[in-house]
């Protein structure tokens, strides 16, 4: 059988615990992210790209939800499911360990938390130009400052120290800033090989990655469960290893070396011998042989500064993403108009300015104002209330007389008669009481936040 | 021709300082000043003097300290000779012969106010040829964006592993986006450490390694008055460090630019920069600035790099492999093979001489059959027949080299040094020398410190290896990532350690036992490579007991005879049987492999086991046997086989024995 290039997977299994605020009853891959959940941009994204299937990893009790959920949306992408047990803590490696005997290719890994219209191309050149081993794409931050409902706590991002050799793309360090207390030790041998390395400290990890298929071989044995946290900075760091070269004691080394990151991360003498005979090198100054003869080899690209990326992986990352996507939706579908109210919407108030989303379902009740809002399905407003620059899920009941202004509201809240918000993030199944006012604030049943 | 494109503008200012301040290129500065020291038979000064008129300087400050006087007539003689770089700029010799350091040459500056604006610092042994003008306006950009900048360093970037850029020191150089330096460090290491926050004080921070300093910094006028305020800013390298951690208080900021690929800039700091230079000008990497063209007409040149003088005398048979400058009015005898070597003016070099990576200045007398590699031989001095002169050894002036001398890793001066060493006399007119220098300090690896630091150039590979794998990232993984330590190694060592120290206290030979059976266990070593490993352990420790380095095959012998006696009983109990003496005459075979000391005396090692009962002659004879009969060793044993062969035909004869 013909197989493909690579073989498209998207992890949807995790469970979004840095906002759990919302995600506490509701698949994080499911959040809305204008009037589409937030898989469907990843799936978009690799359907886009030419990819015909795609083995997606949910848990298995969100399998239901997020299938009934995608059918509705016909996507063209064959997409299989694969469950992996939600009440065991796994990460996004302990995934890949799961299917690995479904992988016969290289892979091309998507986060199901990614928007972006980078076109991917780049990456998967870098790819094949290098044989490379893994490759990554780093996004550059978002400039935009926006009142994140909630408290005015100072958001704290995690921040990545990552090195790019800056003539070959070779991303030759990994690791989390907070790894280090006063000194970032990097080794001579190190800077001998990459004379001019660039650490970049505010870069986003898109995690969009490609992984050779040897890589996940090699993972059945690691003691490793994130990609990013662990698998990456591990063989990031194993580029500067150099196959151990004793042959003499062959009987010896076959017990040692099964676990050998050499044993999986073998070249095809075909690679080999044509690198030989190219005359090609990805380094001048030293006469050394092209990538130092280097077996494991990873690569970084940069997303251009223009070009939208956004990691939705916390609340202000959501936020940020729900108040952009009118403004990015052309750029990202490559040109599609986005639909702004759905066309099974009840719709009697006439204040709704062009910038509401509102889904299909929701009944907007006369003498009600949206400005800048979107409205999920079977959401229902009654009169002389208002929503500005808010967000309100499915099935969220506002009864009369509320204000909503900068806040996030979850699946079935209901408010009562006069209640006032602003700035917050009221948790699913929630009530506000009567004529109650809330500033930067979490609302949520406290029971549910316990679990994490 | 450059005074005609400045127009109206300021004029150009550059400071040369015009000394070394080091024991460096000692003994042969100490008649001679620094800048003058020839490159390719050219005064060093003459290329900066070049460099900068070619840049576009217009006026040149030259800092004079030691010999002063010498170089203030060199220049003045070039000047009425119409040297090229005094048409179009003016040279201003300052004297400030009580300045001991590069600070103080510039505090002096400071105090006599002749510089004004922005100005170009260069040393005496800065070699370029780079558009100065051009990195002039990036400074003038970089000061006009950051009110604090008061300096650009120029770097050249070398690529991976250029043998050029291995000085003695590594630089490592941290940059902001926009070219500020935030971190800077110049000494060899095998770990870097950036401190965290100056990388999460930026956005990126651009490292960069194999870089070469071209030795030229771009200052602003505010540069000399840090220097007065900062009384400990001895050196370049302090004002930048100084002003990286003081950066709150100074509030001063260095930027740094990189010098183009097709441009050429390098400082001569040591004799193997001074090497590495000399073989970049022959290969005209300097151009303009080449012997050749240097002194016009003077020097033909000619394929492989060959700049031969007109009246140079060759004689038949001569062959110049590659890389040679040969001065005027010298002399090459028959037979004699010189290659990647200068040789200054009016030498004599004698029938059958060999000369490689060396550096003969004027006047000197090589006589026949010398062998001279990687040294210098000073002015004025005569190396007699059949010496060999290696290693980074330095001649200073006038030495005189006894016939049949051999010379590795000196320095040598032609008059008596004043501590009475009675090793350091040679001859008559040598006598051996040490200069205090930091590298003193690190004694333990001097011997390696030193013969990389001179002339001997030392390529990068074989450090690669040695540093290994292991050393890099054992921190957090398992056994897989690195090549397993070898255990018969460590447990060789271990061996070691224990008898050296159970020798220095006068141990009881039953516990060292105990020790070594207790290493032999936790190394999971088999009784065979036990055997081997202590009897190599006690040869091999003899070396260390050596007094010293450089000795004889009877001086090791004087030093293993009582090691030998004292560790008999661990002998005893290891070499017991048949199979254990084959592993001793096996370990005396790969000491002896190893170390030409031990190949010399072998006989007394074997005769010694023999007369103590721990070997057989059959053993001996069985081992003999097996060694390649080529071998220097099966030579050296010989006349102990015979003996053994004739010891037995006796023995079979009279029973009495």
């Amino acid at each position: 059988m013909f197989l493909q290039e690579f073989q498209a997977v998207i992890l949807a299994a995790g469970k979004g615990s840095r906002f759990c605020e919302i995600t506490s009853n509701k698949p994080k891959c499911l959040l809305p992210v204008g009037n589409k959940p937030l898989i469907w941009y990843s799936l978009h994204k690799l359907q886009q790209s030419g990819f015909k299937d795609v083995i997606v990893i949910v848990l298995e009790n969100q399998k239901l939800e997020i299938q009934s959920t995608l059918d509705n949306y016909n996507l063209k992408i064959n997409i299989e499911y694969v469950t992996i047990p939600g009440n065991e803590d796994l990460g996004t490696a302990d995934s890949l360990k799961r299917i690995s005997d479904k992988i016969k290719t290289d892979l091309f890994v998507v986060t199901c938390d990614i928007i972006t219209d980078i076109n991917f191309k780049y990456l998967v050149d870098l790819f094949r130009k290098h044989n490379a081993s893994v490759c990554t794409l780093f996004l550059n931050p978002q400039q935009d400052q926006l009142v994140v409902p909630g408290p005015k706590s100072k958001y704290k991002p995690e921040k990545d120290l990552v090195g790019i050799d800056e003539q070959t793309n070779r991303l030759v360090f990994l690791a989390s800033i907070s790894d280090f207390e006063n000194y970032v030790p990097l080794s001579r041998k190190l800077l001998r090989k990459h004379p001019h390395v660039k650490l970049h400290t505010n870069l986003i990890d898109s995690h969009v990655y490609i992984i050779k298929k040897w890589i996940v071989d090699y993972l059945q044995q690691e003691d490793i469960s994130t990609l990013k946290g662990e698998l990456l900075p591990h063989i990031v760091k194993k580029q500067l290893l150099k196959p151990t070269q004793s042959d003499t004691n062959a009987s010896l080394i076959n017990i040692k070396d099964k676990n050998d990151i050499f044993h999986f991360a073998k070249e095809s003498e075909l690679d080999l011998l044509i690198r030989e005979k190219s005359t090609f090198n990805d380094h001048i100054g030293d006469l050394r042989s092209c990538y130092h003869d280097d077996v494991i080899r990873c690569y970084a690209c940069i997303a251009d500064c223009n070009s939208v990326g956004i990691r939705v992986n916390t609340l202000p990352s959501y936020w940020i993403a729900n108040n952009k996507i009118t403004e990015i939706w052309e750029k990202i579908t490559n040109g599609e108009k986005l639909a702004m109210i759905g066309p099974l919407a009840e719709i009697k108030s006439t204040q709704v300015d062009n910038k509401c989303l509102i889904w299909d379902g929701s009944k907007l009740h006369e003498k009600t104002s949206f400005k800048n809002s979107t409205i999920g399905s079977n959401t229902e407003v009654f009169s002389f209330s208002r929503v500005f620059n808010s967000l309100v899920m499915n099935n969220v009941t506002i009864k009369e007389k509320v204000s909503i202004e900068n806040c996030i509201i979850c699946d079935g809240v209901t408010l009562e008669n006069g209640s006032q918000l602003k700035n917050c993030v009221v948790g699913g199944n929630h009530t506000v009481t009567e004529n109650s006012q809330h500033t930067n604030e979490v609302l949520t049943i406290a029971e549910q936040l316990m679990e994490f | 021709m450059f005074k005609g494109d400045s127009g109206g503008k300021e004029a150009i200012q550059a400071v040369i300082v015009g000394d070394h301040f080091g024991n460096e290129f000692r003994p042969v500065t100490d008649s001679l000043p620094f800048a003058l020291l020839p490159l390719a038979n050219i005064p060093l000064l003459e290329y900066t003097l070049e460099f900068l008129s070619l840049g576009g300087v217009d006026e040149t400050y030259l800092i004079c300290c030691n010999g002063g006087r010498i170089i203030e007539d060199y220049v003045e003689r070039r000047v009425k000779n119409c040297a090229p770089w005094s048409r179009s700029m003016k040279v201003v010799i300052i004297m400030s012969e009580t300045c001991r350091s590069f600070g103080d040459c510039l505090r002096d500056l400071d105090s006599r106010g002749l510089v004004r604006g922005n100005f170009i610092l260069v040393e005496a042994g800065t070699i370029g040829s780079i558009d100065l003008k051009n990195y002039l306006q990036k400074h003038v950009n970089n000061c006009k964006n950051d009110k604090n900048a008061v300096a650009t360093v120029l770097f050249e970037n070398c690529g991976a592993g250029n043998p050029s850029a291995l000085s003695k020191n590594e630089i490592t150089l941290g940059a902001s986006a926009k070219n500020r330096i935030l971190f800077y460090q110049n000494k060899r290491s095998s770990k870097i450490e950036i401190p965290l926050d100056i990388i999460s004080g930026n956005k990126t921070v651009d490292i960069f390694h194999n870089i070469k300093d071209v030795h030229v910094m771009i200052c602003t006028s505010s540069v000399l008055p840090l220097f007065s305020d900062n009384f400990d800013f001895q050196t370049r390298d302090d004002f930048i460090r100084g002003l990286l951690m003081n950066e709150e208080i100074m509030g001063s900021t260095i930027y740094t630019e990189f010098i183009k690929n097709n441009e050429f800039g390098v400082g001569i700091t040591d004799w193997r920069s001074y090497h590495a230079t000399s073989i970049d000008v022959m290969h005209r990497w300097a151009y303009p600035m080449t012997p050749d063209a240097a002194s016009a007409g003077l020097y033909r040149y000619i394929k492989n790099n060959i700049y031969r003088s007109q009246d140079v005398q060759i004689g038949k048979n001569v062959s110049l492999v590659e890389d040679v400058v040969i001065g005027p009015k010298s002399v090459v005898n028959s037979d004699t093979k010189i290659t990647k070597s200068v040789i200054g003016p009016n030498v004599y070099i004698g029938k059958n001489v060999k000369i490689a990576n060396s550096f003969i200045f004027n006047d000197v007398k090589i006589e026949d059959n010398v062998e001279i590699t990687h040294s210098v031989i000073g002015r004025n001095s005569i190396v007699h027949s059949k010496s060999r002169i290696t290693m980074g050894t330095i001649l200073g002036i006038g030495v005189i080299i006894p016939t049949g001398t051999k010379l590795e890793d000196a320095l040598v001066q032609s008059h008596d040094p004043l501590n009475k060493d009675p090793n350091a006399k040679i001859g008559p007119v040598a006598y051996k020398v040490r200069f205090d220098t930091d590298e003193t300090a690190e004694s333990g690896k001097e011997s390696y410190s030193k013969a990389t630091s001179r002339l001997h150039l030392h390529f990068p590979d074989e450090d690669e290896s040695s540093e290994g794998d292991s050393t890099e990232q054992s921190e957090d993984l398992s056994y897989r990532n690195s090549p397993l330590p070898d255990d018969t190694n460590m447990f060789l060592t271990e061996v070691m350690d224990s008898l050296s120290r159970g020798y220095e206290d006068k141990l009881q030979c039953d516990n060292l036992i105990l020790e070594i059976n207790s290493s032999r266990y936790a190394y999971n070593v088999s009784l065979k490579e036990v055997n081997l490993n202590v009897v190599k352990a006690i040869l091999e420790l003899a070396f260390q007991n050596l007094p010293c380095k450089q000795s004889t095959g009877l001086q090791y012998w004087s030093t293993l005879q009582p090691l030998l006696k004292y560790f008999k009983p661990i002998l005893n109990n290891y070499v017991r049987n048949r199979d254990a003496v084959e592993d001793a005459l096996q370990a005396v075979e790969d000491v002896a492999s190893s170390n030409s000391e031990i190949a010399d005396c072998v006989v007394k090692v074997l005769e010694w086991f023999y007369d103590n009962d721990l070997m057989a002659e059959e053993n001996i004879l069985k081992w003999n046997s097996g060694l390649d009969k080529k071998g220097k060793l099966y030579k050296k044993v010989q006349p102990f086989i015979s003996w053994l062969e004739e010891a037995e035909e006796d023995s079979d004869s009279d029973e009495e024995d």
